[in-house]
């Protein structure tokens, strides 16, 4: 194994000085010093703005809270028009409402959380459980602005399959969470893959074109993304 | 499934998976179909294998990106994720991969980001950190990095094709694929940039028709956000499968006479007299519809045009006399 590593790494050291390539030198494959982002300079306002523009443009769902109070019933509002009441959601501290699992288990709502065992029947039996909910409620630690995305890092209490499994996600963004684009979040995260080992990126309601290019939504993911943003 | 048409689809999909004419009715539905019954394959599943759009050096981390689910899916159900992955895949750092994923979706799709840009850094983590365990995730991660000839491409003119990062803008734009399709190019890399990374992983020699797949219009040189020179390797592979002897011996001959005419201007003004002649001997009102002898494949699809009586360089003469005072 370890030999066969060093052949495959000497044999690319060997080439890499014969390579016909415009940036590189032999010890360095080449980058992308000199590229600049296209800056935004929007004020907290703009953010959620365009944010809400971009999303909706996908058929994402926006909502504004004035008051955080408004939480529940927002959320119950949906809820309804679906006929849930059973939902799959991250745990107190990540959604980061502390009242809010309380309130919507008084309002008749049972919350469960994704958990998945590290034993692959228990596992899938768990799957099976998971896989009829209506419904996924998670927290986001951060929006784009420019594409109307939402990041969510994976961790203890924060699974994974709550905003994949349900066919409607429903995700709790702080506005003082939003940020201009996706490289102006990873520079204000630099440790991010250090603190999750699962940062994902998700942009409007899943969509497929493979038949004839026709739009079709809610592939394997949720084809409803509602995004709820948190007053400061 | 993007080279059938919805019928075909819906035809598939009633003899393959029994679907009812209500299930195949239109394409949402037949996608609804599909989201059902390949659920049940993801819940079940012991282990995920995923390809790899980039990796990062930096921190280790595989970043899969896509619209439909799919990938995290088979990342996040199975217990087991093996990730496979070309070892040109790779960037240097996290924000390399924010410049990589700023360009990916717009020249693939022209969406701004994929709905799923998934970045993954090992399996999920355990107790062992001080925190919890990860609610869900793999408890097993393995990448596989392949090298299938890339190595062979590092050394040689075409490393350039490296840098590829499989948007398939240059696809959308060659007016060559768009004519015969992905399969014709009898690979897994079709269009412009399969023409140049099918002969260089798996050698000249048995691909040396791929890389005259193309105009050489330059659309996608054009169009590739990356800017490689797609242009100047597939000549240089044609280069190649000449010198290799690649090149029927019709055409050697051909191209020896061809030469031989057009460096003696007495010769080149006889051929042309004579072909004149002949094409009008055996055309009828100014097209001939079968060439004899090995030109008749040229007309087996088309018509060839009689050459006219005058050449371009007599009426040149003639009108020059004409203007001269």
């Amino acid at each position: 194994m370890k030999d066969k590593r060093e052949q495959f790494l000497s044999r690319i050291r060997g080439k890499l000085p014969h390579a016909f390539l415009p940036e590189a030198r032999a010890d360095h494959p080449g980058s992308f010093q000199g590229y600049s982002y296209p800056q935004m300079n929007l004020s907290p306002e703009g953010l959620v703005e365009r944010f809400t523009q971009e999303l909706q443009a996908l058929s994402g769902h926006v909502y504004h809270l004035t008051d955080i109070e408004q939480v529940i019933p927002t959320i119950l509002t949906i809820l309804s028009r679906h006929q849930a009441n059973q939902i799959i959601a991250w745990d107190d501290a990540s959604l980061g409402i502390p009242w809010l699992r309380r309130g919507l288990i008084e309002s008749g709502i049972t919350l469960t959380p994704s958990e998945l065992s590290p034993e692959d029947e228990a596992r899938k039996i768990r799957l099976a459980e998971m896989d009829p909910i209506l419904v996924g409620l998670t927290g986001a630690q951060g929006g784009l602005a420019d594409t109307g995305s939402i990041a969510l890092m994976s961790g203890p209490g924060r699974g994974r399959l709550v905003s994949l499994l349900p066919p409607v996600h429903i995700a709790l963004l702080p506005q003082s969470k939003l940020y201009p684009s996706l490289p102006a979040f990873l520079a204000a995260h630099p440790n991010a893959t250090d603190a999750s080992s699962n940062l994902v990126f998700i942009t409007g309601p899943s969509r497929s074109g493979d038949i004839e290019m026709t739009l079709s939504i809610g592939v394997h993911g949720p084809g409803e993304v509602h995004v709820i943003v948190i007053p400061q | 499934v993007i080279h059938k048409t919805r019928q075909d689809v819906a035809e598939l999909f009633r003899e393959k998976l029994k679907a009812t004419d209500e299930d195949v009715a239109d394409v949402p539905r037949m996608t609804a179909l599909a989201r059902r019954l390949l659920r049940q394959d993801f819940l079940q599943a012991e282990m995920g294998i995923t390809g790899v759009n980039f990796a990062v050096a930096e921190t280790g981390s595989m970043c899969l990106v896509m619209n439909e689910g799919n990938g995290r899916l088979c990342t996040t159900a199975p217990r087991i994720h093996v990730a496979m992955m070309g070892m040109e895949r790779i960037v240097p750092t996290l924000e390399d991969l924010g410049v990589m994923l700023q360009i990916l979706a717009r020249s693939a799709t022209g969406q701004k980001l994929s709905v799923y840009t998934n970045i993954i850094t090992g399996p999920r983590r355990g107790r062992e950190n001080g925190q919890g365990l990860e609610s869900d995730g793999p408890d097993e991660f393995h990448v596989v990095i392949v090298d299938n000839g890339r190595s062979k491409i590092l050394g040689s003119e075409l490393a350039e094709i490296l840098y590829c990062i499989r948007c398939g803008a240059c696809l959308n734009v060659c007016p060559v694929y768009q004519q015969i399709g992905g399969h014709a190019y009898g690979s897994v890399y079709p269009g412009p940039v399969g023409a140049v990374v099918t002969p260089g992983l798996h050698g000249v020699e048995p691909w040396s028709e791929l890389p005259h797949a193309s105009s050489l219009c330059g659309a996608c040189r054009e169009v590739c956000p990356i800017r490689i020179d797609i242009p100047r390797m597939l000549l240089k592979l044609r280069e190649q499968g000449t010198e290799a002897g690649k090149s029927p011996a019709w055409l050697k001959l051909g191209l020896r006479l061809f030469r031989l005419a057009t460096a003696r201007p007495g010769l080149y003004r006889l051929g042309g007299r004579l072909s004149s002649l002949g094409t009008r001997l055996i055309g009828r009102e100014g097209w001939i519809k079968r060439l004899p002898g090995p030109l008749a494949g040229w007309t087996r699809q088309r018509d060839f045009p009689v050459f006219a009586q005058k050449s371009f360089s007599q009426r040149w003469q003639e009108e020059r006399g004409r203007k001269k005072p």
